[in-house]
C-alpha cells in the first residue's frame, strides 16, 4: 500500500520528461528560428535542457527508488548515519563545476547579442528607430538624407520592413512607460526604457512575416501591442521605402 | 458517526471536485445580451414613453444577439452579427455596448473614446456641413488608429473583420442617433409625442444623413505648390491673420495656448484643447491631404471650424505647409 | 511576565503566578507567541482563499477570453456584455501575486511558523520581546485593510504588476490602478515591512539569547536555523524595499523625480516631477525582492528537513552542510538580483556577473536536495500527510530549481524572460515548494497547536489531489513559455504564433480549477478537526525529538513547567542500542538502554 506513494512520485519524472518529449511534435515548441542568433540560443536552451534533464531524472529517480525501497515495515531499522563527508564534497564540487561551465560557456553568445561595442561598432547608424508607446510601435526610417528627425523620414505603424540576410541595427525607445520588443522567431527581446535609447540588432535568415509582441507590462492594452516584421529582399525593401514615403505625401 | 461522515466525504468529494472542475468550462461563452441599454435620456422618460422608445429601437435596429439595420446605402445587415462579435472582443470595453463611449475602460482615458450616438465623427473626408464620415474614413481610423490616443491601430486585422467593424460602428451610430431624435421629438412637445409616426421619419432622417456621405466627399482640387519655402511664408501670414483667428486658439507660436482656451468643450461635453502644432501629432492623419481636409472641413464636433469659405484651396496648402513647418523633432 | 533576563538559568520559575487575562489580552492583543502564531495562521489562510479566487479568474480569462465570467461578470460588468475589461485583468494578476506573496507566504512562514515554533523549539517561554511580537501581528492589519480598501477606490486596486515598475505604476495616467490604488498598495506594503522587521528583530534576539541550557546553535532544529537566517535576510533586505516604496510614494505625491524622466507625458497627461530613471526602481525593488523569494522558501526548507527526519526515523543527512547551505543561499541571495533585469536595459556586462552568481546559487539548493535524499536513503519512511507534503516539496523543488538554470542563462533568458516559463518556475517554487512545505508544517504541528490531530485520510487525499493538479497546472506552463507565450496578456490569442498552444493553455485552466477545488479538502479538514476533533492530549504523537514535543498539547502559556536542558542534537533517531527509534533532545545520554551517543 505504501509503495503506491512511490508510484505517485514516479509520475513526476514520467510527466516531466514525457511532456518535453512530446511537445515538439504537438506543435508546442519554440517557433522555428529565423535569425542568425536564434540557432545559438536554441542550442544553449537544448544544452541546458539536456543537463537539467539528466539531473532531473537522476534525482527524481533516487527519490522514487528510496520511497519504494524504504517504507516503514515490521522489523526494519533505519540506518543511523549523520552524513558522509566525502559524498558531500563530491556532490558539491561536481554540480559547481557544471554550473560554472554553463555560465562561462554562454558569455560569448551574450556579448555577441547585447554588447553594442561588438554589434554596432564605430560609425554604425541605425537602420530605423522604434518608439514604443501605449499601445503601438512606431517605426521611423531616415530618408535619403540618412538622418532621423528630418522631413524625408519614412514612418510606419506597428509593421516594419527589413532586408533579409543583412545585419539590421536599430534604436529602441519608449515614449511613455516600459515596453519590450520581442520577436519570438528571431529570439530577440529588449526592454524599451523611457529616457534611454537602446541599440538592438538582428539578422534575419529567411523572408516572411514575423510577429512582434510586447513583453513588458505596459497597461491595459499590453496584450494588443501586436506588430509585424516583414523581411524581404533588399530590392523589395527599398521599393517599400519609396512607396511608403509616397503614400505619406498623399495630397489628393 | 464521525468516521462514517469522514468516509463519506472521502468517497464523494474527490470525484465531485473533478466533475465540478470539468463542468466549469462548459459554460464559458460570450454572454447573450438580449437587449441594448437605453440612453440616459430615454431612461428619464415616463414608463410608457420609455417602453415605446425601447420597442421602436428594437423594431428598427434589433438587439445585440440579432442586430438589423434599416435599408441604407452605407451598411447592409449581412455582417452585423460578425461585426458585433468582433466589436465585443476588440472595442466594447472602451466604446461601450451601445457605442456610447462609456465602456469600463473609458473613464480612465484621455481623450475619451468616441460616443457614436451623436452621429458626429471628427476626422472625415466629407463636406463641412456633413457630420458623418465615409466608410473609407472609418476604415482609415480603424487601420491607423488615432495618433497618441487610446484608439489603437487595427491594421493587422484582415479586411473582412475590418469591414464588419465599420458596418457595426455605423449601425451603432445610426441606432444611437435615432434614439436621440426620438428624445428630441419628445422634448419638443411631450403632449404631441406620437412615436409611431415620428419613429419612421426620424429613421428616415438618420438614414438620409448617412446616405449623403457617399455624395459629399471632398478632396484638394489643386496640387500643393512647388516652392515650399514661399508657401510657408504665405501660410504664416494667413495663420497670423486677425480675420482667420488661427492664433486665438492655437497660439502665436502654435503651442495651442491661445487665450481662453481652457474653457473649450467639444460637442460631447468634454473639455477639449486646441492642438499643440509644435508636437507634430495629427490625430486625423499626418498626410498633407489629411491636414488640408482638417482645415477645409474643420474638425467636426469641435470648436475647430471649417475654412472652406474663408480660404482658397491654394491658401489652405500654404497654411498646411506652415503648420507642418511648426513641428519640432520630438524629445521623447 | 516574561523573564528575558534570566531565562537561560535552568528551572526558571513557571508561569503559575501570572494574573488572569481577559479575553482581549489572551486572544486578541495576545503577547503569547503561540497565540500570535495562530492568529497569523488563520488570517493568512483567509488571504490564501482570496488569492486563489483571483487566480481562478485569471485562468478563466486566459482559457476563454472575453466570455461571460461567472459571478464577476454580472456583478462588475453588467453593461459590458458581462465580460471583464482589459484593465481589470491587469489588476487581477497584480493583486493575486501581491496577496499571495505579502499576505500569505511571507506571513505564514515567518509570522505563523516563526512565532509558533521558535520559542518552543529552543526551550524558551516566549519571544524576547512579546509586546513587540504582538505589534508585529497587529501592524499587519492596517496593511490588510488598506490593501482591501484599494479594490474600492476610483481606478480600482493596483494594476501595474506586483513588481510595480515605474512609470506604469507611478504615473496615475498610465493605468487606472495607478491612481489611488497604487498609493494604497505602497502604503500597505510599508506596514507589511514594518511588521516583518519587528518580527525579525524578535526572532534573532530570541534565538541568540533565549536558548535553553545545552541548546547549542548546532543543536537547533533546521526549522529554527532557517527562520533565524531568514530573519537576518529580512532585516537586511527590507530597508531597501521600504526606501523604494517611499521613493515611489514621493514621486506620486510630492512630485519628486526618482523614476520618471524629466518633462514626461503619459496618456496625454504631463507628469509632474521627473528627472529620474525607471531602471533605478528595478534595482531597488529586486534588491529586496530577490532575497524575498528566499525568505519565502528557506523556512519551508527548514520545516521539510524536520518533517523528513522525523518520519524517516533517521538523522537528517548532513546537518551542518544543510545549515551552511541555508547560509549560502541567503548570502548569495544578495548578489543575484540582476537576473530579474537581464533584458531591462541595464549595462549588459552585468548580465555576465549576475549569470555567474545566479548559477552558483543553484549549488546550495542542490546540496540541500541531495541531503534530503540522503535522509530517506535506508530510512523507515512513515507516509503521514506531513511527510507526504514534505516529500512533495523535495520533488517539486527539484523542478523549480532546475528550471531556474534556464533563466539564469542570460542568452536563453532573452527568449524566456516574461513568458510563461517564468510563471511555471515561480509556481513550482512558491506553490510546489513553499506551499507544500507550509501544508507539511500545518499537518505536523496542528496537534501541538490545538491538541487535536487533523484527519490523516483526508490529508492524504488532499496531498494526492494537490500533487497531481499542481503538476498538471504548472508543468505545462514551462512548455507554454518555451512556445513563446508571454505573461500578463489578457488575451494571448491575438497572436497567430500562439494558436497551437491553445489546447495546452485550456488544459492548464482546467487543472487550475481542480487545484483550487482540492484545497477545499484542506479547509474542511482544518476547520472540521478544530471543531470536531477529539482532544487526545498526546504530547508527542509523531515520536519526534525536538523540544516542543515534550510539552502538553496544546502547549500551555509559558510553554514549559521547567525550562528543559538539552543534551542532544535534534535528529537522534534510530540510535543503535537505545531501545526505541527516537531519542528526544531533552533526554540525557545513557539514560536509555546501553550505549552513549552524541
Amino acid at each position: 500500500m505504501r509503495k503506491i506513494w512511490s508510484l505517485l512520485f514516479l509520475l513526476v519524472p514520467i510527466m516531466g520528461v514525457g511532456m518535453f518529449a512530446m511537445a515538439p511534435s504537438s506543435g508546442w515548441w519554440m517557433p522555428k528560428g529565423a535569425s542568425t542568433y536564434a540557432a545559438d540560443i536554441d542550442h544553449l536552451f537544448n544544452l541546458i535542457l539536456g543537463i537539467t534533464g539528466v539531473a532531473f531524472v537522476l534525482t527524481q529517480g533516487a527519490l522514487v527508488y528510496f520511497l519504494w525501497r524504504y517504507p516503514d515495515a515490521e522489523g526494519r531499522t533505519a540506518t543511523y548515519a549523520h552524513g558522509n563527508h566525502r559524498i558531500e564534497m563530491i556532490w558539491t564540487v561536481i554540480p559547481a563545476a557544471i554550473l560554472v561551465f554553463i555560465a562561462f560557456y554562454q558569455f560569448g553568445s551574450w556579448k555577441d547579442i547585447k554588447f553594442r561595442k561588438i554589434f554596432a561598432g564605430e560609425g554604425t547608424s541605425p537602420m530605423f528607430e522604434v518608439v514604443a508607446g501605449q499601445f503601438e510601435w512606431r517605426f521611423t526610417y531616415p530618408g535619403k538624407d540618412g538622418k532621423l528627425g528630418t522631413a524625408d523620414d519614412v514612418h510606419s505603424l506597428n509593421e516594419f520592413h527589413a532586408p533579409v540576410g543583412k545585419k539590421v541595427v536599430f534604436d529602441l525607445k519608449s515614449r511613455d512607460v516600459l515596453h519590450s520588443f520581442f520577436i519570438p522567431r528571431f529570439r530577440i527581446k529588449q526592454d524599451a526604457v523611457p529616457g534611454i535609447t537602446i541599440p538592438v540588432w538582428f539578422e534575419a535568415t529567411e523572408e516572411g512575416d514575423f510577429e512582434l509582441v510586447c513583453a513588458e507590462l505596459c497597461g491595459w492594452g499590453h496584450y494588443k501591442m501586436r506588430g509585424m516584421a516583414h523581411i524581404v529582399s533588399e530590392a523589395a525593401f527599398n521599393d517599400w521605402l519609396e512607396k511608403t514615403k509616397a503614400a505619406e505625401e498623399v495630397f489628393e | 458517526m464521525k468516521t462514517r461522515l469522514m468516509r463519506g466525504l472521502l468517497g464523494v468529494v474527490p470525484p465531485v471536485l473533478f466533475v465540478a472542475a470539468a463542468l466549469a468550462g462548459c459554460d464559458a461563452r460570450p454572454a447573450r445580451i438580449e437587449s441594448f441599454p437605453l440612453s440616459p435620456e430615454s431612461e428619464q422618460r415616463p414608463p410608457d414613453v420609455r417602453a415605446s422608445i425601447a420597442k421602436a429601437m428594437e423594431a428598427y435596429f434589433g438587439t445585440p444577439v440579432s442586430p438589423k439595420v434599416p435599408k441604407n446605402e452605407v451598411v447592409t445587415g449581412e455582417r452585423l452579427l460578425a461585426g458585433g462579435d468582433h466589436y465585443r472582443r476588440l472595442c466594447l470595453h472602451c466604446h461601450g455596448l451601445a457605442g456610447d463611449g462609456a465602456g469600463p475602460t473609458a473613464a480612465f482615458l484621455q481623450p475619451r473614446p468616441r460616443d457614436y450616438r451623436l452621429g458626429t465623427f471628427k476626422f472625415t473626408s466629407t463636406a463641412p456641413d456633413v457630420k458623418k464620415p465615409t466608410r473609407s474614413d472609418l476604415m482609415k481610423t480603424l487601420k491607423g488608429g488615432i495618433m497618441y490616443t487610446s484608439m489603437p491601430a487595427f491594421g493587422l486585422l484582415d479586411d473582412e473583420t475590418l469591414e464588419s467593424l465599420v458596418d457595426y460602428v455605423v449601425f451603432l451610430s445610426m441606432r444611437g442617433q435615432f434614439e436621440k431624435f426620438l428624445n428630441v421629438d419628445y422634448e419638443e412637445d411631450p403632449e404631441l409625442f406620437d412615436i409611431d409616426s415620428m419613429a419612421e421619419s426620424d429613421k428616415d432622417l438618420v438614414v438620409s444623413r448617412w446616405d449623403e456621405t457617399t455624395e459629399s466627399v471632398v478632396a484638394p482640387t489643386v496640387k500643393p505648390p512647388e516652392d515650399v519655402g514661399a508657401s510657408i511664408a504665405r501660410g504664416k501670414d494667413l495663420y497670423l491673420d486677425k480675420k482667420l483667428q488661427c492664433l486665438s486658439c492655437h497660439g502665436e507660436t502654435g503651442r495651442g495656448d491661445g487665450a481662453g482656451t481652457d474653457l473649450l468643450k467639444d460637442d460631447w461635453g468634454f473639455k477639449i484643447v486646441p492642438a499643440d502644432l509644435t508636437k507634430g501629432i495629427y490625430r486625423g492623419g499626418s498626410r498633407p491631404k489629411d491636414l488640408w481636409l482638417r482645415i477645409y472641413s474643420g474638425v467636426k464636433g469641435t470648436p475647430m471650424p471649417a475654412f472652406n469659405g474663408a480660404l482658397t484651396p491654394e491658401q489652405i496648402w500654404d497654411v498646411v505647409n506652415y503648420v507642418r513647418s511648426l513641428a519640432e523633432p520630438s524629445t521623447n | 511576565m516574561s523573564t528575558a533576563a534570566t531565562a537561560v538559568a535552568p528551572g526558571a520559575h513557571a508561569h503559575a503566578t501570572h494574573h488572569e487575562m481577559g479575553f482581549f489580552r489572551k486572544y486578541v492583543f495576545a503577547t503569547d507567541h503561540k497565540v500570535i502564531g495562530i492568529q497569523f495562521l488563520f488570517t493568512t489562510l483567509i488571504f490564501f482563499a482570496l488569492g486563489g479566487l483571483l487566480a481562478m479568474a485569471i485562468r478563466w480569462q486566459l482559457a476563454w477570453p472575453w466570455t461571460e465570467m461567472p459571478v464577476i461578470g454580472k456583478m462588475l460588468f453588467p453593461d459590458a456584455a458581462r465580460q471583464i475589461s482589459p484593465e481589470f485583468y491587469t489588476m487581477l494578476f497584480t493583486m493575486h501575486a501581491t496577496v499571495m506573496i505579502f499576505f500569505v507566504i511571507i506571513p505564514m512562514l515567518a509570522g505563523a511558523f516563526g512565532n509558533f515554533c521558535i520559542p518552543l523549539m529552543i526551550g524558551a517561554r516566549d519571544m524576547a520581546f512579546p509586546t513587540l511580537n504582538m505589534m508585529s501581528y497587529w501592524f499587519m492589519w492596517p496593511a490588510f485593510i488598506i490593501m482591501l480598501a484599494s479594490f474600492f477606490v476610483e481606478g480600482g486596486a493596483a494594476s501595474a504588476g506586483w513588481t510595480s515598475y515605474p512609470p506604469l505604476a507611478s504615473v496615475p495616467s498610465a493605468a487606472p490602478g495607478s491612481q489611488g490604488g497604487q498609493t494604497l498598495w505602497l502604503a500597505s506594503l510599508l506596514f507589511v515591512g514594518v511588521s516583518s522587521l519587528m518580527g525579525s528583530i524578535n526572532y534573532i534576539t530570541t534565538i541568540v539569547k533565549l536558548r535553553a541550557p545545552g541548546m547549542k546553535m548546532f543543536r537547533m532544529p533546521m526549522t529554527v536555523w532557517a527562520l533565524f537566517i531568514t530573519a537576518i535576510l529580512q532585516a537586511f533586505a527590507l530597508p531597501v524595499l521600504t526606501a523604494a516604496l517611499f521613493m515611489q510614494l514621493l514621486d506620486r505625491l510630492a512630485h519628486t523625480g526618482f523614476f520618471v524622466p524629466r518633462d514626461w507625458v503619459v496618456g496625454n497627461v504631463p507628469v509632474q516631477g521627473g528627472g529620474g530613471q525607471p531602471i533605478l526602481w528595478q534595482h531597488l525593488f529586486w534588491f529586496y525582492s530577490h532575497p524575498a523569494v528566499y525568505i519565502m522558501i528557506l523556512p519551508a526548507m527548514g520545516i521539510v528537513s524536520d518533517v523528513v527526519a522525523t518520519f524517516s526515523r533517521k538523522p537528517l543527512f548532513g546537518y551542518r552542510p544543510m545549515v551552511y547551505a541555508i547560509a549560502g543561499i541567503a548570502g548569495l541571495g544578495f548578489i543575484v538580483w540582476g537576473h530579474h533585469m537581464f533584458q531591462s536595459g541595464m549595462n549588459p556586462a552585468m548580465g555576465m556577473t549576475f549569470m555567474v552568481s545566479t548559477m552558483l546559487i543553484a549549488l546550495p539548493s542542490a546540496i540541500k536536495t541531495f541531503n534530503w535524499l540522503g535522509t530517506i536513503w535506508r530510512a523507515r519512511i512513515q507516509f503521514t500527510s506531513a511527510m507526504l507534503f514534505a516529500l512533495g516539496f523535495v520533488s517539486m523543488f527539484i523542478i523549480g530549481g532546475l528550471s531556474g538554470i534556464f533563466m539564469a542563462a542570460t542568452p536563453v533568458d532573452i527568449y524566456i524572460h516574461d513568458t510563461y516559463f517564468i510563471v511555471g518556475h515561480i509556481h513550482y517554487v512558491l506553490f510546489g515548494s513553499s506551499m507544500l512545505g507550509i501544508f507539511a508544517g500545518i499537518y505536523y504541528w496542528f496537534p501541538k497547536m490545538f491538541g487535536k490531530r487533523m484527519n490523516e485520510k483526508l490529508g492524504k487525499i488532499h496531498f494526492f489531489l494537490s500533487f497531481i493538479t499542481l503538476n498538471a497546472t504548472f508543468y505545462a506552463m514551462h512548455v507554454l513559455g518555451t512556445g513563446g507565450m508571454p505573461r500578463r496578456l489578457a488575451d494571448p490569442f491575438q497572436y497567430e504564433y500562439l494558436e497551437p498552444l491553445r489546447s495546452l493553455n485550456t488544459f492548464v485552466t482546467y487543472s487550475a480549477f481542480a487545484l483550487g477545488l482540492s484545497q477545499v479538502l484542506f479547509v474542511v479538514n482544518f476547520l472540521g478537526s478544530l471543531a470536531f476533533g477529539k482532544r487526545t492530549g498526546e504530547k508527542n504523537p509523531w515520536h519526534a525529538n525536538t523540544i516542543e514535543w515534550t510539552t502538553p498539547s496544546p502547549a500551555p502559556h509559558g510553554n514549559f513547567e521547567e525550562i528543559p536542558t538539552v543534551y542532544r542534537g535534534p535528529y537522534e533517531y534510530s540510535v543503535p542500542g537505545e531501545g526505541r527509534d527516537y531519542s528526544p533532545q531533552t533526554e540525557p545520554l545513557g539514560t536509555t538502554a546501553a550505549g552513549a551517543h552524541r
